[in-house]
């Protein structure tokens, strides 16, 4: 679990309450040796220097450690009710299968507590080659301030699936877009979860949820820099990015 | 910033040689109105900083004879200046002169002391400093600059999008979301020494950061449990724990001034809408916004009475407050994505323009609004430091 750094100089009128909390917390996880996933620390990334007069700022940037800590090993000093969902905890049997060779591959479905949370690999596009151009056609586009998939769009993302079910070592990104209608923060969930909303419906479709990735632009990529009804309608969309691997 | 408040050393001239009186200003009778005050002796940028200062703090500037009061002193060589009642002329706070700092911060340093000392109790806030992103081009960067807008500093030099700076108390350090690494992630930024590390680099989208008011822990909003959901960690962003798991958006998070109570915002009910949690975790508990239909962008007042938040009508953004135990809401001004103040009265926010989005500033009590068009470029999401 995570170090519990004090920092006495920072501290700015700290209530009792949340400090009692802090050392409870401290005394409860170095007593229940919670040890079963360490998180690796964050890995620090070279920054412009503090003079930020000079413009030729270069820095590396360093591809940061895979970042491993999840919730789900936090379970001491903090009230568990209601806030705190792990998910479907049982794996009900599955159907065996009759391995006799029927040319068709299956595809292996990884078990996460939520089928619907974001596979760990956030590096996803090392060794592929980026495609935005093949599924042009199949952009989904949404109502105002909707996430929720219309009828009419459906089909575009069933051919997606059945591209995704037929190339195996593929995977797709889905952007999410909004129009400028709304404010910058809620833009940036929104298009996240039309992404998201996508995913799940490539899911459904038995695309295997570890080669679907998600990433939201808000505002901040509009297809169409129109202030017009039809302009705002284009830019509320999903955009498929297919992923290759380098040959 | 090179000079601190710090480095400027006060000299009183004349102190205890004046008799003082004490002005007796009304403020029962109507709170909302600007206090009038006269400047004298001032020239050029001295005479700009404090009218600019005195007016977004409560005052308004007018020529000698229309007021009760004038600040009589000079910039030649150092700010100088006492505040005097016209009629007796008597002088209503002990004169003061500075020196040590550019004319600039001076200048700031006396509409400071004539702010705190006409309105006991109000901190001033002519030094304090903001952060915003600015768009160049398909990309954004960081800015941090002088609350008035003076000496924008650009952060980042990453050609990427950024977005949502947050400060972490102090002033030293900021987090924002930057794409750098081909994802949105959050970074902390050490201004003192240039230094990155990654807070969140989860699958999916790593947004809102928002420190809390101890600076030990950030709040944020991340997607890589299958929807964008509040979660909250140690500053580092180790101790990860979810406090929301609705499937629908949540963004937004900010804190109470006791660290205890995160508000933020969740399209669980249809419409975004405003939401507190304790930060132990729990049932989230809808602030009632009686007379909008929608509300984003939340910010918790410092002295914790008050929220500001934007909604959406017409077409149209607006700035409105809210007692944080919910009810009527107050409409203030045309405008989105507010901010606080330390002062708990003043609030920087965005409006967009005809070809780009600027900052401007509102001091609720008067709802006199001052706009910062005269930074280049679209700036927006600005973050006051507490």
């Amino acid at each position: 679990m995570g170090q519990v750094t004090a920092r006495p100089q920072e501290a700015m009128n700290m209530p009792k309450l949340s400090i009692l909390t802090l050392i409870g917390l401290v005394a409860l996880l170095v007593t229940s040796g919670c040890q079963s996933r360490q998180p690796k620390g964050p890995t620090p990334i070279p920054g412009p220097v503090a003079n930020v007069g000079d413009v030729d700022n270069e820095f590396p940037a360093l591809p940061p450690e895979e970042y491993t800590s999840d919730p789900s090993d936090f379970d001491g000093g903090f009230n568990n009710d209601g806030g705190f969902t792990r998910g479907n905890n049982s794996i009900p049997d599955g159907m065996p299968i009759d391995n006799t060779n029927t040319g068709i591959e299956f595809e292996p479905l990884d078990i996460t507590d939520d089928p619907m949370a974001l596979p760990d690999n956030v590096n996803y596009w090392e060794g592929m080659v980026m495609d935005a151009e093949i599924f042009e056609g199949q952009t989904v586009y949404f109502g105002f301030d909707m996430s929720s998939i219309d009828a009419f769009e459906a089909p575009k993302i069933e051919v997606v699936s059945e591209h995704m079910k037929s190339n195996l070592s593929h995977k797709v990104l889905i952007e999410g877009h909004c129009d400028e209608r709304g404010t910058e923060n809620y833009n940036l969930t929104l298009g996240e979860q039309r992404a998201l909303s996508v995913r799940e419906y490539l899911i459904n479709l038995g695309v295997n949820p570890d080669r679907v990735h998600t990433i939201s632009y808000g505002e901040a990529r509009p297809a169409d820099t129109g202030m017009t009804e039809e302009a705002y309608a284009a830019n509320r969309r999903c955009t498929f990015v297919l992923l290759t691997p380098e040959p | 910033m090179r000079y601190s408040i710090a480095s400027l050393i006060l000299v009183c001239l004349l102190c205890g040689l004046n008799a003082q009186s004490t002005i007796d200003i009304d403020r029962s009778a109507d709170a909302s109105r600007r206090v009038p005050i006269a400047l004298k002796g001032f020239s050029g940028e001295v005479a700009e900083v404090l009218t600019f200062d005195l007016e977004i703090q409560g005052f308004v500037v007018v020529p000698e004879g229309e007021s009760q009061m004038i600040l009589k002193g000079d910039n030649q060589g150092r700010v100088s200046g006492e505040l005097v009642e016209v009629q007796s002329g008597a002088s209503i706070l002990p004169p003061r002169a500075y020196k040590g700092a550019p004319m600039r911060h001076q200048a700031h340093a006396m509409a400071d002391y004539i702010v705190e000392g006409v309105f006991p109790g109000q901190k001033g806030i002519s030094t304090t400093k903001i952060a915003f992103k600015v768009d160049l081009g398909r990309n954004n960067e960081i800015c941090v600059a002088e609350y008035d807008g003076h000496d924008p500093r650009k952060i980042t030099n990453d050609n990427t999008l950024a977005f949502s700076p947050a400060w972490a108390p102090g002033g030293k350090k900021i987090y924002y979301t930057s794409y750098q690494l081909r994802n949105p992630d959050i970074y902390s930024h050490d201004l003192t020494t240039g230094e990155r590390k990654v807070v969140a680099r989860y699958s999916g989208s790593n947004l809102s950061p928002a420190v809390s008011p101890d600076g030990r822990r950030v709040a944020m909003v991340l997607s890589k449990g299958g929807s964008p959901d509040l979660y909250v960690a140690f500053a580092d962003g180790t101790s990860l724990k979810r406090l929301t798991s609705t499937r629908a958006e949540e963004s937004s998070p900010c804190w109470s001034p006791d660290g205890r109570t995160i508000c933020f915002v969740s399209s669980r009910d249809g419409r975004p809408a405003l939401f507190m949690i304790d930060v132990d975790g729990g049932e989230m508990r809808k602030v009632r916004t009686a007379g909008v239909l929608n509300a984003t962008e939340p910010d918790w007042s410092p002295d914790g009475k008050t929220l500001v938040f934007t909604t959406q009508r017409g077409g149209g953004f607006e700035l409105c407050s809210v007692p944080v135990s919910g009810g009527a809401v107050e409409v203030l001004v045309r405008g989105e994505d507010p901010s606080w103040a330390p002062n708990s009265r003043t609030v920087i926010f965005t409006r967009r323009g005809k070809t780009k989005r600027y900052l401007s500033l509102l001091d609720v009590q008067t709802k006199h609004v001052k706009d910062m068009s005269q930074l280049s470029g679209s700036c927006s999401q600005p973050t006051w430091a507490r």
